[in-house]
């Protein structure tokens, strides 16, 4: 990239026209506000770059910051990889993420609250009825349950991406979404590395998280708690994402609890201590609708507990996010969120959207099947990169068997174009080399909606990959949102 | 000053760092045992090193997989090569719940389940010492230098227990991995002991290095030479020295001491009548460690049923620490 006549980091960089890259412009010189970074870098020597990605790699190690992978052996628990240069977002840049994230997800809590209402959407003919309340994830038991200050969805975790473009949400987590220990965890490796130039470069603090986290848990308590018990509720040791529940727990100084841990007396929920029963007023769940409790969802479940839905629809606990709301990140519900901005708010969107095809539509399925080497095909209830075609990289014949698969059960498929995300820097054995990432953004609303300046910025680590899920390989890198 | 306050916990949590602590005193148990057990190798006998093995085996209630070597006592290469697969079973053996690597992988576990209540400093210190671990082999430290492997090994743990003590908040947590340790400690050295006698019978012929090395291993050796300025062992001595010394950290008598200090902490007015429980069994240890050891154990007999009964009461400690804090019947659980 910069000739200085010696091998440095980015000599042998290359940019190209058709992805937008994070740390240089498309002719090759640094965007201005990574300048100060690429400087630094150039002067650095390869064995010191090594030994700095590798002191990164240790402490991942070291403190087994680790993910569980499930496959046919069943899980398995790995480091999570990570590469030690950050993407640096300007503070400009940051602002308008900012600014639409809070705009989506408050269209997206209105949604909620109106389809376990009145449901004015759907007799409005902005949404198609079916698309709602056939959704798999729509839960007729939540209407007329509380919702403290109209907030469904208390922690959100929105995928955005950026192309030439500009930026757009790939999709919204509302369930359980999870990432955000990676981004803490990234900061903390980045800032050990690169410690000096960490300083020098103003990087807003994201450290703060638990806290803001349990700020915001604490105001979803049922009314009249001032000190409230928080507990967070975690499937277990196996489950994929049981490092973050650990680790969040650990942040907000609350308890980590299992199902067999709780119980509902009267109404109200109790978990067990070592000096006997104390009541729980709010619930961090990671674990999904269907399991919560089997009196309610699905009666196999061992891992809720029994009564608990009856407990909050007393309102005696708060279960934070609300049962339900993965009907408002169905990925087909998501190809109408710009609606949803525009109906509820009268607003345009800030972000946009991905373009989406409804396989549901005929016209779609069509244009589905025929273009399927140049789409990404997602199932509806998907999540993880699990059971999604990347058209141009898959082979004639596994395009073949997932097009059948999609024509048989239409309803269960998207389809979006192929995306050129964007390209930032990453080590490899031969100096810098361009790897797509995304980003995954944290935004917290309760009485106050509270948004840290960072995020988790996945990585697809294999050249010209695009798949960037943890699950399938990807790795992470510390976001920069720099503070002017 | 007011009251200490002592925050309760979820059991459950508790209970992980219960087990986390008696895994991690298993382990530093088991370092210690094969430190001083290569010790022997260097400059013991095969008779020796053979008595040794039987020690520890029967301390641990195991039966070697390949069998003891006594009849080929006089091939000094076999014996070699059977200590190294006694050694192996010891220190990497994963269906040997007291090898090194078992008690340090269940002990991670353990604590993996409790990382929101440990320091990072203490997950760090454990992880570590749980891939050096994986990454190592027999073959690997018994060509390179295998006392120093255990020794550094047993100082890894070690220095787990001071990262614990010097980062842990005092609240219930604290007091039931301390009670952890205390419980698992004492039936160590019970079974320690009750192996010694069968092995080296205290009212027959004996060498000193058989009861110093017993010393060794309760890391009891200077204490005991402080106290008695010894001109040689002598067993009764010895035995009588680790039971029932209230000074000595690794004596059953000092861990009754710590055992009912930490009970004294997590206890509550509420819970008088379930605590009832709980301290019959550790009456009944202080009842057995009260006795004339003259008069009441003449023989190697007595003092074997003396050691069997405090292992079992300190066994039914353990039910009753489980029944009491950790799995009691919700139905009949009082709120806080």
């Amino acid at each position: 990239m910069q000739n200085t006549g010696k091998e440095s980091l980015f000599s042998n960089y290359e940019v190209a026209f058709d992805f937008y890259d994070e740390m240089f412009s498309a002719v090759g010189n640094p965007h201005k506000h990574c300048q100060k970074l690429v400087d630094a870098l150039d002067g650095i020597s390869p064995d010191q770059i090594k030994f700095m990605q590798e002191r990164a790699e240790r402490s991942f190690l070291h403190e087994g910051i680790t993910f569980a992978v499930y496959g046919e052996g069943g899980s398995q628990e790995r480091i999570i990889p990570i590469d030690f240069l950050p993407r640096i977002l300007s503070n400009a840049e940051w602002n308008i993420l900012d600014s639409g994230l809070r705009q989506r997800l408050n269209a997206l809590n209105l949604f909620l609250a109106d389809i376990y209402g009145d449901k004015r959407i759907v007799s409005d003919g902005v949404i198609p009825a079916d698309l709602v309340l056939g959704c798999p994830q729509y839960r007729q038991q939540i209407r007329g349950s509380p919702a403290p200050f109209g907030k469904y969805v208390s922690i959100c975790g929105t995928d955005i991406i950026r192309t030439n473009e500009g930026f757009m949400v790939l999709e919204d987590n509302l369930r359980v979404p999870s990432g955000v220990s990676y981004m803490l965890a990234n900061r903390q490796a980045v800032k050990t590395s690169l410690r000096n130039l960490f300083r020098r470069h103003r990087v807003r603090g994201i450290e703060h998280y638990g806290q803001a986290l349990r700020q915001t848990l604490a105001e979803m308590a049922p009314g009249g708690v001032s000190d409230p018990c928080i507990v967070l509720l975690t499937p277990g040791v196996f489950n994929s994402a049981f490092y973050e529940h650990m680790f969040l727990a650990r942040e907000m100084g609350i308890e980590l609890v299992q199902g067999e841990d709780l119980l509902v007396k009267n109404g109200f929920v109790y978990m067990r201590t070592t000096l006997g029963l104390r009541q729980v007023d709010v619930i961090y769940r990671r674990i999904d609708d269907d399991f919560i409790d089997p009196l309610a969802f699905r009666e196999d479940s061992v891992l809720g507990v029994p009564g608990l839905f009856y407990a909050y629809r007393l309102g005696n606990v708060a279960i934070v996010n609300a049962p339900g709301t993965g009907v408002a990140d169905d990925k087909s519900v998501y190809a109408y969120v710009p609606e949803m901005v525009r109906y509820y708010l009268g607003e345009d969107p800030i972000l946009n959207n991905v373009e989406t095809f409804l396989c549901r539509n005929p016209q779609d399925l069509e244009y589905t099947l025929d273009n399927l080497d140049k789409l990404v095909v997602k199932i509806v209830g998907g999540s993880g990169g699990y059971g999604m075609l990347v058209g141009p990289h898959a082979t004639p014949a596994q395009r073949a068997k997932y097009g059948e698969q999609v024509r048989n059960d239409p309803a269960n498929y998207i389809a979006q174009p192929t995306l050129n995300l964007s390209r930032s820097p990453c080590v490899t054995p031969e100096g810098a080399s361009p790897r797509h990432v995304d980003l995954r953004t944290f935004v917290l609303s309760a009485k106050k909606t509270r948004i840290i300046p960072g995020a988790f910025c996945r990585v697809a680590l294999k050249a010209g990959s695009l798949v960037v899920n943890s699950s399938q390989g990807g790795g992470g890198k510390d976001l920069w949102v720099l503070s002017k | 000053m007011g009251a200490v306050e002592v925050t309760e916990m979820l059991a459950r949590t508790a209970q992980g760092l219960y087990w986390m602590s008696r895994y991690l005193e298993r382990a530093e148990h088991t370092c210690r045992l094969l430190s001083t057990q290569f010790e022997t190798l260097e400059d013991g006998s095969v008779e020796e090193i053979d008595e040794n093995w039987r020690r520890i085996f029967e301390s641990i209630a195991r039966t070697p997989t390949g069998g003891y070597l006594s009849d080929n006592l006089d091939d000094e290469d076999f014996m070699l090569t059977d200590s190294f697969t006694l050694a192996d079973e010891m220190t990497f053996e994963l269906h040997n719940p007291d090898s090194i690597r078992s008690c340090i992988n269940s002990a991670r576990e353990n604590a993996r389940q409790v990382r929101n209540v440990i320091g990072l400093q203490m997950w760090t210190q454990l992880n570590k010492t749980y891939l050096e671990l994986k990454n190592a082999s027999i073959h690997k430290i018994w060509n390179d230098d295998p006392e120093m492997f255990y020794l550094n090994t047993g100082d890894s743990v070690r220095a787990l227990s001071g990262i614990f003590d010097s980062t842990m908040y005092r609240d219930h947590g604290w007091h039931f991995s301390e009670l952890g340790r205390y419980i698992e400690r004492m039936q160590i050295v019970a079974s320690l002991l009750l192996a010694q006698v069968q092995v080296f019978p205290s009212d027959a012929d004996h060498s000193d290095s058989d009861w110093s090395s017993l010393l060794s291993i309760c890391d009891s050796k200077l204490a005991y030479q402080r106290k008695h300025s010894p001109l040689a062992f002598y067993p009764r001595e010895v035995l009588e020295f680790v039971l029932r010394n209230e000074s000595l950290a690794h004596s059953v008598r000092f861990c009754l001491i710590e055992i009912l200090k930490h009970l004294g902490s997590v206890s509550s007015p509420q819970m008088e009548s379930t605590m009832n429980e709980i301290y019959a069994q550790s009456d009944l240890i202080g009842d057995y460690l009260d006795g004339n050891f003259k008069r009441d154990y003449p023989h190697d007999r007595e003092i074997s049923d003396l050691l069997r009964n405090i292992l079992n009461a300190s066994r039914s400690l353990n039910d009753s620490v489980n029944n009491v804090f950790f799995d009691y019947h919700l139905a009949t659980a009082h709120s806080t």
